[in-house]
């Protein structure tokens, strides 16, 4: 009797990992409308190729809503027979791996969000190697364009700090006191968006920069965010403007001025559902609330997926390599629109992105 | 054995104290022992015979005195350095290592001299064959009986023709054959002019044996005098300071008239066929026979442990063995294993079994507790520093009482004692006698079960001879004599043995494929047999969607991700193996590349590169010195100590590299990546340190060492191991290893970045435990490991492959562990009956 019980449950590995593999289906892959060749954008190709998208890390509602948009671009061009999606958990052995298995299973092109950064340029380069069109985008991963992979699609932080500096310099053309958070210590992208607007503010006597230089650091963790800016509030009376490239995170620690009896003071940021509902419902009480968005970037995937897609197709290969968030709120000048709040959505959600607030709603489900 | 006056003087203890944590456990003892002698050492439990002996084997330093061996003064020895001079020892609980195989267990514990110029397996096989040990030398000692692992102690300690052997309670466990084998291995060592020293409580062997006598009381020494001059009841006189009227209990006198209190009839389960037991009120019951004949099958399937036919009925009801089990008290013969939780204290292992009669409402009354357990430890007069104390702090008779006291307290139904006087002294023998003759004229059914038959004699009434698993005689009050039973289970033996050894060869010769089967499964190499298979399987399905699965890339781009996984697992392995584990392999890893992308650039220099490797290396080495170092001599406890260097490395990485910086060299990548068609380099090199790590660990001494000391710290101390040793030795290999894992990183991520190579602490960690080595250490294999670490690589692609959503890469990960350890375990549970 024992020995055939024994018998059995070893079989059981065997037959659990069979079972499990069979039991599943491609549920990731995408449908690719057919599109009727007229409407066919110009970087839709005439070769048929599949496309792997990949992220280091697939966890959020912001990656959730930039993974369906990458899809939704991808739909336009019937060349491409099939999606692949490839998320690493936050582990780069699974991101390298998932890299290393998409160009394996013959992917034409892979469209990768290197979250570990340099970490990612061999997986990169390798996938070059083997005749992968490769494009990273939004994070940096090192190496050149043409020789570790075909192009980088960045995000063009410097204008998203010109674009808060305009609103500045119009908002406050007598000078104000500017605290500034972003994310790690030294990370590029804060770096780049200090530069977009100190381009504008040029007048140092008047435009006043609080706190740790060149930004105050965050790692865009909410309660990170919460900790810094409490401290701020206790240690300067006079805040003038918040400008902070993670918008969303501000919502928790908001509420601190109001304590402390202030006005919530204006802020230059990014979008997010949540922000701009707690705008709505705080304005009234803040004389000071002013707040201007930029776009806060799901839609940067639709541009690698464009240069990806035109090399692997044959299609025309779109001529701009880096996403330039567009404006979008301003609470003052109400263009390019005024300040956008839905309540039957997520907080989680970000209504700059085409994809309609509704549809991202559906992909929480 | 006449005492030669010119025998030379081998040992001598000189003026020998021991306190522990204050109080004493020997007091200014002095001893002499000559060549060619048998000096018995006798003394209640608790005497100091065992500390004794401990600091004349090296296992403990003496608190004050020294010693001197063959004229050359001691401080104190150390296990090893006994073995040298000749003293070798046959601990009363074997220094056997379960995890390890019979001939392992010979050659970790023997010097290598002993092997030389011979095959290892014929020389074990003589080893065992001297001292009638009839086991495979491949077999696992965890499944061997007490008295085949005794029998295994005193071949290691024969073995080496040892100039001093010491002897401690060696008979305790052994049947009739074995004890008289035993004596005769005894008066060849003699002959060749070997010292003995011999612990017993059994005054006839003593007779039968010894040339000289020292007796030990409280912790003194009483009196040497030669066993030609003194009496028995001088020798009990000492032993227990007071004179003993008999040794025994009066015995039963049968009531006319009254009717059996308990009736067994016809009951078979396994190990035992067809037993039918009759006992009246106030009977005693006795079960002879030689060890291993069925007695404690019978005991354990009359308390309702195991499943068996036929009826059992007492007081005229016929039970259940659901209905017996808990009600019948049974006090096990494996004492140390099955008969008290050595962690618990005196007052918890009495009262387990008996706590719900103090219940109090729901809870349970301390007052009742304490009340009931002092009255029947004291009764039972044990001898504890406290009744907080640990039952481990107990010597051997002690403990028994505490047995003894558990099984009263439950006011049981019937008492089924096996070889309730093992291991303990005369004045406690008589004690436990009375209590369960006590017992019995209180009508409780008393079975006992004994291989001393002297015992049965004195305090069974009616006893039933056992063997082969049936009763072959009955032998009533006044018949039942030492001699009629020996007599009756020896030559019952004696043909049965036979039949018994012809069919073992038969069932050798004609294996069936089942059996082959099921002893693989039992075995190391199973977990990689069945991960091989899973891999195999996984392959097939995943081919049989998408054909460039085997292609060269796919191949390729697994086996180079598996070897920084495979090498930093098989260092995980080695520490596992002492029962230790790692966790700052990772971060180590991680540093290690850190290090790297300051030396090993685009452009700089040879030398710079080896700089580089130097440094990595003698950063490795230090961190498994720091590992071990804080675990051994800090006393953290593995998790602890590797958890520190886990975080302190990571900061320190960051502290090297704030943001990634430093490109690996790309000449360097393209060297560490070359491949021959689709099989990395590297990968050769990981399967050839595999094979190379698994023979070591199965054919080297560094091997056996290293599983000793995770099969049981203080049996491998012991046997002469050097514990820390191997532990520093275990963690500083692993460091190593993970050097070599981290020359993978470096080319796969090709940044020093402070934040990567942290994942492969908990990857290790899984892939040795689907390789099947033990969490708890002392078994395992680096085959297994590889093929766990293969196997987790192959489901990470197997998602991209099949295009899986990506839970089931958790999924998938999960189940597999899930089923490794419920298979792993199963196949581990060994089976109670021996």
């Amino acid at each position: 009797m024992i020995s055939h019980r024994k018998l059995a449950a070893a079989f059981t590995g065997a037959v659990v990992a069979t079972v499990l593999l069979a039991g599943c289906s491609n549920g990731s892959t995408a449908t690719p409308t057919d599109t009727a060749a007229s409407d066919r954008p110009s970087w839709c190709g005439p070769n048929e190729t599949t496309i792997g998208l990949t992220d280091g890390y697939g966890g959020n509602s912001w990656r959730l809503v930039t993974t369906a948009a990458g899809k939704d671009e991808v739909a336009k061009c019937s060349s491409v027979t099939d999606l692949l999606y490839a998320d690493g958990q936050g582990d780069t052995q699974k991101a390298i791996s998932d890299i290393n298995g998409m160009v394996a299973k013959g992917v034409g092109a892979i469209v990768v969000f290197p979250d570990s950064g340099q970490a990612m340029l061999p997986a990169l380069r390798a996938a070059h190697d083997a005749g992968v069109v490769t494009v990273p985008y939004r994070v940096f991963p090192g190496g050149a364009d043409g020789t570790d992979y075909d192009v980088f699609v960045g995000a063009d932080f410097v204008t998203d700090g010109v674009n808060w500096g305009n609103w500045i310099q119009t908002n406050f053309p007598d000078g104000a006191n500017i605290l500034f958070l972003s994310g790690p210590a030294g990370n590029s992208q804060g770096v780049d968006e200090r530069k977009g607007f100190e381009s504008v503010l040029t007048d140092t006597a008047k435009y006043k920069y609080l706190g740790e230089q060149p930004f105050e650091v965050t790692n865009w963790d909410p309660a990170k965010t919460q900790q810094v800016l409490t401290a701020a509030i206790a240690k300067y009376p006079k805040i003038d403007v918040i400008v902070s490239d993670f918008g969303p995170s501000l919502v928790g620690a908001l509420p601190e001025f109001t304590k402390s009896g202030r006005s919530i003071p204006a802020l230059a940021t990014s979008d997010g559902n949540v922000l701009g509902c707690f705008f709505k419902d705080n304005a009234a009480k803040n004389p000071d609330f002013k707040l201007m968005t930029v776009a806060t970037g799901n839609d940067n995937v639709r541009l690698a997926i464009q240069q990806a897609v035109a090399r692997a197709t044959g299609g025309t290969v779109p001529t701009e390599t880096q996403f330039k968030a567009p404006m979008f709120e301003d609470s003052v000048s109400m263009t390019p629109s005024d300040v956008q709040c839905d309540k039957s959505i997520s907080g989680d959600l970000y209504l700059s992105a085409q994809m309609s607030g509704a549809d991202q709603q559906a992909l929480l489900k | 054995m006449a005492t030669n006056e010119s025998n030379s003087v081998v040992l001598e203890l000189r003026g020998i104290s021991k306190n522990y944590s204050g109080v004493p456990a020997l007091t200014d003892v002095s001893l002499q022992i000559k060549s060619g002698e048998v000096h018995a050492l006798l003394g209640e439990n608790g005497a100091g015979k065992s500390t004794l002996m401990n600091i004349a084997s090296g296992t403990t330093p003496p608190s004050v005195g020294d010693l001197l061996v063959s004229g050359q003064r001691y401080d104190a020895l150390t296990p090893a350095l006994a073995s040298q001079l000749g003293i070798a020892i046959v601990h009363q609980h074997p220094a056997v290592l379960k995890d390890l195989t019979v001939l392992e267990n010979l050659q970790v514990a023997l010097p290598n001299s002993i092997f030389k110029g011979a095959k290892a397996e014929e020389v074990g096989a003589k080893l065992l064959d001297r001292v009638g040990l009839k086991i495979s030398l491949l077999q696992r000692v965890e499944d061997l009986t007490i008295a085949q692992k005794h029998l295994l102690e005193i071949a290691k300690a024969l073995a080496t023709s040892p100039k001093i052997l010491i002897l401690d309670e060696p008979t305790a466990a052994l049947g009739q054959d074995s004890v008289e084998l035993l004596f005769k291995l005894v008066a060849k060592e003699i002959a060749n002019g070997t010292a003995v020293i011999y612990i017993t409580h059994r005054l006839a062997e003593v007779r039968q044996l010894a040339d000289v006598v020292t007796v030990l009381r409280d912790g003194k020494k009483m009196q040497t005098a030669k066993i030609a001059e003194i009496t028995d009841a001088d020798l009990l006189a000492q032993i227990i300071g007071r004179e003993l009227s008999s040794a025994f209990p009066a015995k039963h006198k049968m009531v006319a008239g009254s009717t059996p209190n308990l009736v067994v009839t016809n009951i078979s389960g396994e190990g035992f066929t067809d037993v039918s037991i009759e006992a009246y009120p106030g009977q005693i019951i006795g079960i002879a026979g030689v060890v291993g004949n069925g007695q404690s099958q019978l005991l354990r399937a009359l308390a309702g442990q195991t499943a068996s036919t036929g009826t059992i009925s007492i007081n005229g009801s016929v039970l259940s063995a659901k209905e017996l089990h808990g009600a019948a008290a049974l006090m096990p013969a494996d004492r140390q294993r099955e008969g008290v939780m050595m962690r618990m204290s005196v007052r918890e292992n009495a009262a387990l079994a008996a706590l719900k009669n103090f219940k109090l409402g729901g809870l349970l009354s301390r007052k009742k507790e304490l009340a009931a357990v002092n009255e029947t430890l004291g009764s039972l007069s044990v001898k504890a520093p406290s009744i907080e104390a640990p039952v481990s702090s107990l010597s051997g008779g002690n403990q028994q009482k505490v047995v003894m006291a558990r099984a009263l307290l439950s006011n049981p139904m019937m008492i089924l004692a096996d070889e309730p006087t093992q291991g303990v002294d005369v004045g406690a023998r008589s004690e436990l006698y009375e209590i369960l003759r006590t017992a019995s004229a209180n009508g409780i059914p008393v079975v006992v079960a004994s291989s001393d038959a002297k015992e049965l004699e004195g305090l069974c009434d009616t006893v039933y001879v056992m063997s082969r698993g049936q009763v072959v005689q009955t032998l009533h009050d006044g018949e039942n004599r030492e001699e009629a039973m020996i007599k009756a289970a020896v030559t019952a033996t004696t043909k049965i043995i036979r039949v018994e050894r012809e069919n073992r060869q038969r069932a050798l010769e004609n294996e069936t494929i089942i059996d082959k089967g099921r002893r693989f499964l039992k075995g190391d190499y199973a977990p990689a047999v069945m991960l091989g298979l899973v891999m195999v399987v996984l392959a097939a399905y995943i081919l049989g969607k998408n054909a460039k699965y085997l292609s060269d890339f796919n191949i390729g781009s697994i086996l180079i991700l598996v070897c920084a996984l495979g090498f930093i697992a098989i260092g995980q392995t080695t520490v596992m193996m002492t029962g230790g584990i790692d966790l700052s392999v990772g971060p180590l890893a991680g540093l290690m590349v850190v290090i790297a992308s300051f030396f090993i650039n685009d452009g700089s220099p040879v030398l710079s590169g080896l700089l580089g490797l130097a440094t990595m290396i003698v950063v490795g080495v230090v961190v498994g010195v720091v590992n071990s170092s804080l675990i051994r001599f800090v006393k953290f406890t593995a998790i602890a100590a590797t958890l520190t260097t886990y975080i302190a490395i990571g900061g320190f990485s960051f502290i090297l590299r704030s943001a990634p910086e430093g490109y690996i060299n790309q000449d360097i990548s393209k060297l560490v990546n070359t491949k021959f068609g689709p099989i990395p380099a590297m990968f050769i090199v990981l399967i050839l340190a595999t094979v190379g790590m698994e023979y070591l660990l199965r054919k080297s001494r560094w091997g056996w060492q290293l599983r000793a000391v995770g099969s049981n710290e203080e049996s491998a101390r012991r046997i002469g191991v050097p514990v820390t040793g191997t532990i520093i030795g275990a963690y500083v290999v692993s460091s190593l290893f993970v050097f070599l894992g981290a020359i993978m990183l470096m080319v796969q991520i090709g940044v020093g970045d402070a934040s990567q190579g942290v994942g492969y602490t908990l990857t290790s960690i899984t892939a040795v435990v689907l390789g099947g080595t033990s969490l708890m250490g002392g078994r395992g294999t680096y085959v297994g490991t590889m093929f766990g670490a293969i196997l987790l690589i192959q489901v990470m692609n197997a998602t991209v492959f099949l295009d899986l959503n990506q839970t089931w890469q958790y999924l998938l990960q999960a189940a597999l562990i899930l089923v490794a350890a419920v298979v792993y375990s199963l196949l581990r549970s060994r089976k109670n009956a021996q």
